[in-house]
């Protein structure tokens, strides 16, 4: 299990996504925390994908979860989200993106405040929205609110890694152990390079991976292709039996720096053994505002 | 008009994509894939690019400076609202900082003829009230003093705030060993509840085995936050009026705002324009022609394909004394090479670039229309030979100048009509001086047409080809077609009449159509040419 010091540096010199199995899991809330500690090292940037659209926030009941920016933070919203901001900032770049909440620009804090955070609205986008925060701007350490329960962008940005976080209770404790062995699972895939190869045998999946579609995957193949982990719709049983007879690559792959694990009338303890009988190699973070 | 079959069939895009402009304002220019037919705006065009490259040549170094500050600037919002936000500002700003730069490294005479002039010093300034000339935009505390003071009452509750918020957060840390640092909220043990004081924590269910608690912080604290609050509600008024003085003056220079835009579309345009022409080493075209001359012009997608391949590239040498032209060939013989790289060239011209080639003198056309070639849009419905004539039909009797490349007309229907057509539309072509036509034809013994000037590809060298075959033997197909190429004489002369070039059946042969039906053929030819 992680320590606070520890799981800090992971941000550091990099481009993390923060992602939550569900909408309003908490990931403002990791992300004011993470943003804290990562300010004793350097200043952070810090973003969004597409427009938060999460009324609050599960952990801290608040109605609106914000962003807490303190001077010298980069940002990336929409200029109305400055206006409506108690902080004060200074434009470093508006890009000739228009989401329904405006343009997007980039601006540092001069004045601490709280900050609501619009993101653009493709991979495209964002790349370019990072790239000038790194080069032009000089932050290193950029940490993207990511969509729940969307980890296609992480392969769209370069040097990118993502921290998942997980709201458990008793009702959903055996099915997100699943998932997060999944999640596990398909961050350990390669990254499928040449498509075009007909070296070896590789058998490209049209779509999701469904449990009839692995039926129909010839014998003759040692490989098999998928488009996205988030289109294989296996168990982790039916995963686990199909990469024991085929090497699974996918096109976009990701880095999964650790889970988050957020309890509910479950204890620490009892949930770290489970996570380590079921053999998961990510790291863990459990509870990390329990004193 | 449209060019896109122009463009298709002379892969001009291998070219355009070469071609560069930086700004969003250039790039947008590049997209429009602007055609022109008006002698003034292309000489003008011409004579920019000149003055860039000797630029360029002259003093490299202030163009990579400007093309770093052409490479800085983004695409403004509209300009002609009456409320201009900081997003706005920060636009216009940055627009104004990098054309007073590229502004200040042209020469004299170069500013006199693109017509630049920055005159919006003032308004630069009153942009950066506080001298921050960076590309940067905030509504600084020095636009006005009232600002500054609110800013300064902000800032003083923000250190009183934040004192009080500290001092509570060492306390409870001293008494219940909970660390606020860095936390809105801590989770604790249900257990330490009996300890918990509600005047010092906010406590709330959690979950069965945890609660969630917050600091509560004294009066004073809440006293700082409302009169916070109310020090913003200023501060938001104040920097409406700045806004809305700063946006007055921008709508007073509008025009000239526009100006600059346009004056940056154009520099940057004329650099990317000069930037290829150097790398390809164009040449500026001529236009007061009336007929077509070239020398040693190059089709660069193939030149390169050629390089790529280690083949020897010809480049095309031709003076076209006529408007209509005629063209034999053999087969892979460059009939088709030779039209597309008129084209090239003619595109290129009128696009506003340079051109590559040691002369290409030409007329200024105002469309250009490639029939014939096969692969090119279709008419569903329509059989290639309707195509063809459907085609033509649409264009040959336009009265404006424009240059017509067709590649063997009616080649689908019967000999004898095919060759009545052609015959027909040189003829048309030769009374209608607004059309340069080149018509590239099979067949052999045409008829003379008045005005109709025959040219012809030179073809096979036959005898070094043969002196060649008797030392070597080639299988491999594109070594084969390697060899054709080696032995063919990519070259356009005057046709004489004099002999008659019978290539195919030596490129059949070569490309393996047995001896005993080449003998047949070769039969047939002797007893009906001899």
């Amino acid at each position: 299990m992680m320590q606070t010091t520890e799981w800090t540096y992971r941000f550091l010199n990099a481009s993390t996504f923060v992602l939550g199995n569900r909408k309003n899991a908490g990931k403002t809330t990791f992300m004011n925390l993470a943003l804290s500690h990562i300010r004793k090292v350097e200043k952070p940037a810090f973003c969004t994908i597409g427009i938060d659209g999460e009324s609050n926030d599960m952990i801290d009941g608040r109605a609106k979860p914000i962003i807490n920016t303190q001077p010298g933070d980069g940002i990336v919203t929409t200029y109305p989200m400055l206006q409506k901001s108690n902080g004060q900032f200074k434009i470093q770049k508006v890009f000739p993106y228009h989401t329904v909440l405006g343009q997007i620009i980039i601006a540092t804090t001069i004045r601490e405040g709280s900050i609501e955070l619009v993101g653009p609205e493709n991979n495209t986008q964002l790349n370019t929205i990072i790239k000038f925060l790194n080069t032009e701007l000089h932050f290193k350490t950029v940490i993207i609110d990511g969509a729940a329960s969307r980890i296609t962008p992480i392969g769209a940005v370069n040097n990118s890694n993502c921290f998942y976080l997980v709201n458990i209770d008793r009702r959903n404790l055996s099915k997100s152990m699943d998932n997060m062995k999944m999640l596990s699972m398909c961050s350990e895939f390669e990254q499928a390079k040449d498509l075009n190869s007909s070296i070896n045998q590789v058998y490209k999946i049209k779509g999701a991976l469904t449990p009839s579609k692995v039926h129909s995957i010839p014998k003759e193949y040692d490989t098999i292709i998928v488009n996205n982990p988030t289109s294989i719709f296996l168990t982790h049983k039916q995963l686990k039996e199909l990469s024991k007879k085929f090497k699974i690559q996918t096109i976009n792959t990701y880095q999964l720096n650790g889970f988050v694990v957020v309890l509910k009338d479950i204890e620490a303890l009892e949930f770290n053994n489970l996570y380590r009988k079921n053999n998961i190699n990510t790291e863990l973070i459990i509870n990390p505002y329990v004193n | 008009m449209s060019i896109k079959r122009v463009i298709e069939f002379t892969d001009f895009n291998w070219f355009y994509t070469k071609y560069k402009p930086l700004t969003p304002y250039g790039i947008d220019h590049k997209e429009r894939y602007h055609f022109i037919s008006t002698k003034s705006e292309l000489e003008h065009i011409h004579l920019m690019t000149n003055k860039m490259v000797e630029f360029i040549q002259s003093d490299e170094t202030s163009i990579v400076k400007v093309e770093h500050h052409l490479s800085r600037i983004d695409r403004l919002n509209d300009l002609d609202k009456v409320e201009f936000d900081s997003a706005d500002l920060f636009l216009i700003k940055k627009l104004l900082i990098n054309y007073k730069a590229i502004y200040s490294y042209f020469n004299t005479t170069l500013n006199n003829c693109i017509e630049m002039r920055f005159s919006s010093l003032q308004l630069l300034e009153e942009l950066a009230p506080d001298n921050d000339f960076s590309e940067s935009f905030y509504l600084s505390s020095a636009f006005d003093t009232e600002l500054d003071s609110i800013r300064k009452k902000i800032a003083n509750l923000n250190t009183q705030l934040s004192k009080i918020k500290q001092s509570t957060i060492v306390t409870l840390l001293k008494h219940y060993q909970l660390d606020f640092n860095n936390r809105e909220f801590i989770l604790v043990d249900k257990s330490i509840l009996n300890t918990l004081d509600p005047s010092d924590l906010v406590i709330e269910f959690y979950d069965s085995h945890m609660l969630r608690v917050k600091p509560v912080f004294p009066n004073s604290y809440m006293d700082g936050l409302i009169q916070k609050e109310e020090h913003l509600n200023v501060e938001a008024e104040l920097e409406k009026k700045i806004l809305k003085l700063l946006s007055e003056k921008i709508s007073k220079e509008k025009h000239e705002l526009k100006r600059y835009i346009s004056d940056i579309e154009q520099i940057d345009v004329l650099i990317a324009k000069a930037r290829i022409a150097l790398r390809y080493d164009l040449i500026k075209p001529e236009f007061d022609n009336k007929t077509l001359a070239v020398k040693n012009g190059v089709f660069l997608p193939l030149q390169l394909k050629h390089q790529e391949l280690g083949l020897k590239y010809k480049p095309l040498t031709a003076l076209f004394d006529s408007n209509s032209i005629l063209l034999s060939g053999s087969n892979m013989g460059g009939k088709t090479i030779l039209f597309k790289t008129i084209g090239f060239l003619q595109l290129l011209s009128q696009m506003g670039f340079f051109v590559p080639a040691q002369k290409f003198q030409t007329q200024i056309v105002d469309e250009i229309h490639v029939l014939g070639i096969s692969g090119l849009h279709n008419i569903e419905g329509l059989s290639s030979f309707g195509q063809e004539i459907h085609n033509l039909s649409s264009v040959i009797t336009k009265k404006c100048p424009m240059l017509l490349l067709v590649d063997e007309l009616a080649k689908t229907t019967n000999a004898t009509e095919a060759k009545a057509i052609l015959y027909a539309v040189l003829k048309h072509v030769t009374l209608n001086k607004n059309i340069t036509g080149f018509f590239s034809t099979h067949f052999i013994n045409m008829p003379e047409v008045e005005g109709v000037s025959k040219y012809r590809m030179k073809g096979l060298n036959k005898s070094e080809y043969l002196n060649y075959c008797e030392q070597n033997t080639e299988q491999n197909i594109s070594k084969k077609i390697k060899l054709i190429n080696t032995f063919m004489q990519y070259e356009v002369e005057k046709d004489d009449k004099k002999s008659n070039q019978f290539d195919a059946l030596t490129i059949a042969g070569l490309l393996g159509l047995s001896n005993e039906i080449l003998k047949h053929a070769n039969d047939y030819l002797e007893t009906k040419y001899d």
